[in-house]
């Protein structure tokens, strides 16, 4: 048991509604959990009480069963990587990484021994004595991975750190990021509201929603089995259609699940193309089915304004009852609209 | 309907028109400044008549170095140059030492009555010194103040601007940069000299000119708080050049070459601060 957050309640002062309450989660140790959630969902706000620079209204945050609630940060043994890396522009990146080490007093040996090693590992040994004004965006956020490292603190906290590289050094990072994480086997928690990095990265992934936790499981079990609908529409690339029926559930597909054609099992919709993105491997086809429009990835394509037929078979339709979660039950309504969680 | 759509938003206007205009406002504008300055300087090279004479003397027939040397002698600039450097040096670091965590404070940490203590510090931006001048002077006068160094200092040591616009510059350092070095174990001390003040120099040091500056230059305080000559400073002695002329002529050029070598030190340190002054006031933010 590495990281417990106990009940907490977190209200900014000046407000009337807490962002968080009765909140509970349990991080295992040597795990890479990601908290994924859209913008104000509460996952940085927990991610900062852990590292302490965010008080607690109530309850209690545990890391490896001692209490941290009322510790300061710099006593909390982690290490957090921010989205803008937050190195220190005036310092060299040796002394960005020295900083920490000199503050806890190690003596000056093992801070060089340190040093030179995260140096190496990051791949940065030949910029040691560069400013950050002088590095790239990648060797920047480098530089705040080399700095935690070197502290080997009982768990790493990322916020967003990829979200300011662009698409191809992303890429590259993510790919980084996970190599670290599988040679220093500790404990990652990493915050972002990238469904892609999260499934990508983490092994275990906590989604987010208005301050509570909609479902924690691994990223198969959050991709296949979704808990209720938010979770259904956020995860995904994009996420799962889902039609509001007349009964006052909701039945959802995944885009890539829908077919062209009819079936007599399954769910038959029909509708004119919309758009037609090319991606590459496959199109996004949007389509208007008169309440509504909905995608699917195919990788046929269908021309903008035609007429298509659609279906989607009954073991690949996933059902939801009027409050949103899932159930087995088949629900038997008619289509009324199309629905998104966000509406 | 679309028409409107085809219409740019830029409006056409004529360049040179525009140069011309803005050439003959910068040069009125730089005559202003400069003229008093360079009527200063050239007035302490005039004799004595020449200093005099009216319609003034734009240059000089004979360049007279010699004023400066009469002035020294006639200001004793040795002493009072000597109480000058010693008390401005000294207010530079008082009220450095006193600002600097008095701004890191008021911009970077939470505490009760924040707001309205900020508001009594800009307040005493607001009111002439003259309105503080007695009371202040019976404060020093009992204390058997007057006449020190020590009265010269304290009263310069605060500063309401020093802080604000300090505190202006530590609001602009990136939260997350704080954070950081929180994170690093950095104590609030640590955070404010070893993190935050190199990133906000540029203005530190544009106030500390500032603060050297208004010492300096100080007559009203220099006058006010001293009943003899021991820690007077050179303003005074400048002004005095001019009242000790024994009923004969009072010699201006003497007086505008000992105000010409009061400036010089504050000249040449802004031309060598040049820089960093123009960046604290355009300081924007650190990436």
């Amino acid at each position: 048991m590495a990281i417990v957050m106990q009940d907490i309640k977190k209200q900014y002062a000046g407000t009337s509604a807490p962002v968080m309450e009765h909140f509970d989660l349990t991080i295992e140790e040597g795990s890479f959990t990601v908290l994924l959630g859209p913008s104000g969902c509460g996952k940085t706000t927990a991610l900062r009480m852990i590292a302490g620079l965010e008080e607690v209204t109530g309850g209690r945050i545990f890391i490896d069963e001692n209490d941290v609630t009322d510790v300061d940060p710099g006593e909390r043994n982690i290490a957090m990587v921010f989205q803008n890396y937050a190195i220190y522009p005036h310092m060299t990146v040796r002394g960005n990484i020295e900083f920490g080490l000199k503050n806890y007093q190690i003596d000056k040996e093992e801070i060089n021994e340190r040093v030179n090693y995260v140096l190496d590992m990051t791949g940065l040994s030949e910029y040691a004595d560069r400013k950050p004004s002088q590095l790239s965006g990648g060797q920047r956020q480098r530089v705040a991975l080399a700095r935690a490292i070197s502290k080997s603190p009982k768990a790493f906290l990322m916020d967003e750190p990829l979200s300011n590289l662009d698409a191809k050094l992303r890429i590259q990072m993510r790919t980084d990021m996970i190599q670290l994480y599988n040679r220093l086997k500790c404990t990652f928690i990493y915050v972002t509201h990238d469904q892609t990095e999260a499934m990508t990265m983490g092994t275990d992934i906590v989604v987010l929603y208005k301050g509570m936790i909609q479902q924690h499981g691994t990223p198969q079990e959050v991709y296949n089995n979704p808990s209720n609908l938010f979770v259904a529409q956020f995860i995904g690339d994009p996420g799962m259609n889902a039609l509001r029926l007349s009964d006052g559930g909701y039945v959802g597909f995944q885009p890539r699940l829908a077919q062209f054609g009819k079936s007599e099992n399954g769910l038959n919709l029909q509708g004119t193309v919309l758009t037609n993105e090319f991606m590459g491997h496959d199109c996004m086809i949007t389509v208007d089915i008169g309440c509504g429009s909905i995608v699917m990835r195919r990788r046929e394509t269908r021309k903008v304004g035609e007429q298509v037929s659609l279906f989607i078979p009954q073991e690949n339709l996933f059902y939801f009852d009027a409050d949103q979660n899932r159930t087995g039950t088949v629900q038997t309504g008619e289509v009324v609209s199309v629905f998104h969680v966000d509406d | 309907m679309t028409d409107i759509y085809k219409k740019s938003l830029l409006k056409k206007k004529n360049p040179l028109v525009w140069k011309i205009a803005e050439c003959v406002i910068l040069a009125f504008l730089f005559i202003l400044f400069v003229l008093p300055f360079y009527y200063m300087i050239i007035s302490s090279f005039k004799s004595t008549v020449e200093a005099m004479r009216n319609p003034p003397v734009w240059w000089p027939a004979q360049f007279l170095w010699g004023n400066f040397a009469d002035a020294w002698k006639g200001a004793n600039f040795t002493k009072y140059g000597w109480n000058s450097i010693v008390i401005s040096t000294c207010v530079v670091f008082t009220c450095l030492a006193c600002s600097v965590p008095c701004a890191f404070a008021f911009g970077r940490m939470e505490f009760k009555l924040k707001k309205p203590l900020f508001a009594i510090i800009l307040s005493d931006m607001m009111i002439p010194v003259q309105c503080v001048f007695l009371p202040l002077f019976i404060l020093f006068s009992k204390l058997g103040w007057l006449n020190t160094y020590g009265s010269m200092i304290l009263l310069f040591t605060y500063s309401g601007a020093t802080i604000f616009f300090i505190r202006n510059a530590f609001m602009q350092v990136n939260n997350e940069v704080l954070e950081a070095a929180r994170l690093d174990g950095a104590s609030e001390l640590t955070v404010m000299y070893r993190v935050t003040f190199p990133m906000v120099k540029p203005v530190v040091v544009t106030m500390a000119l500032m603060a050297f500056l208004r010492r300096w230059n100080d007559y009203f305080w220099n006058l006010s708080l001293t009943t003899n000559d021991r820690v007077r400073t050179l303003p005074y002695a400048i002004q005095a050049l001019n009242a000790a002329t024994d009923g004969a002529l009072p010699r201006w050029e003497v007086t505008m070459a000992g105000a010409t070598m009061l400036m010089a030190p504050m000249l040449i340190a802004y031309i060598f601060a040049n820089k960093q002054i123009k960046n604290a006031f355009i300081y924007s933010g650190i990436k």
